[in-house]
């Protein structure tokens, strides 16, 4: 479908359609492998990934990692410091390389008694929407490396 | 025929069920000990046959289409040009088979010993004799 940043341009996306509900289901446990604080908020769906819900509104998924930061770029995101995280901002999980391997929706703001870390929305893949502490997935061998966004008003 | 029993089946699942990305799979799967194995234990023919078989059945289940990512991931482990069987063969029903290697394709770096032979420059200040000097250049990687 047609995918474009604010600034026009153009977002290579495609819906993934190759796992269905129902097989996705048949690993209904994979969210409380990750803490009893872990809860999925959907139905699994392949339909979008974790980019597609951060930045396409759960219309698809986007999988090529150049377009992430042509996003992050054109759509006038800005590094948000920890300290000053607030729910709504993106969290953005990086690879030794620089790649981008999961994004997701920040709903609670790191505090000092959750030793800073924040709770997390975000998609799994191609499994479900679930809530987590943001180092309590699968992506968390890169949280230490995460960063948070937000638009510049 | 390949042989798939000693593939870690269930973790390669979940990771390919939570890979938001073709990258975040094959380096997931290229680390998997059970994939190494299968790269180790079957010819390339077999590894490539069964991608291509899965790849054209109508439908797949998890496992199967785990089984062709790993068996694809696999040739990415042996020598090259392995992986290279799979170019023209009907794999695009598998949605990140072509992702994948092109993801080999570049990351992939030489291997091999060249072997340079160089003469060494003549100095007029300290004249030496005429020799010639072998040198190797390892590059490694996979």
């Amino acid at each position: 479908m047609i995918l474009q940043t604010s600034e026009g341009t153009d977002i290579p996306n495609y819906q993934i359609r190759e796992v269905s509900a129902f097989e996705a289901n048949q690993f209904a446990d994979l969210d409380a492998n990750y803490g009893a604080s872990t809860s999925r908020r959907a139905e699994p769906t392949p339909v979008y990934n974790c980019h597609g819900m951060t930045f396409a509104s759960r219309r698809t998924g986007i999988y090529d990692d150049p377009a992430l930061y042509t996003i992050l770029r054109e759509d006038r995101y800005v590094e948000v410091p920890r300290d000053d995280v607030l729910p709504g901002d993106v969290i953005c999980y990086f690879d030794d390389k620089g790649a981008i391997t999961h994004t997701g929706l920040v709903v609670t703001s790191p505090r000092d008694e959750v030793l800073r870390v924040p709770k997390v929305c975000s998609k799994w893949g191609k499994y479900a929407e679930v809530i987590h502490w943001a180092n309590d997935c699968p992506y968390r061998e890169h949280f230490a490396t995460a960063r948070y966004y937000r638009v510049r008003q | 025929m390949i042989n798939l029993a000693n593939l870690n089946t269930r973790q390669l699942a979940t990771t390919y069920l939570v890979a938001n990305t073709p990258a975040f799979l094959y380096n997931a799967f290229r680390t998997d000990a059970s994939v190494q194995r299968l790269a180790t234990e079957n010819t390339s023919d077999d590894l490539a046959q069964h991608v291509e078989q899965i790849a054209g059945q109508e439908t797949r289940s998890v496992k199967e289409t785990v089984s062709a990512y790993a068996a694809l991931v696999a040739l990415t482990l042996q020598p090259y040009p392995a992986a290279r069987l799979l170019v023209g063969r009907q794999i695009a029903a598998l949605e990140w088979a072509h992702d994948l290697l092109r993801l080999y394709d570049d990351t992939r770096v030489g291997n091999e010993v060249i072997t340079v032979q160089a003469s060494p420059r003549v100095s007029e200040a300290t004249p030496t004799p005429a020799a010639t000097t072998n040198s190797s250049i390892i590059l490694s990687g996979h």
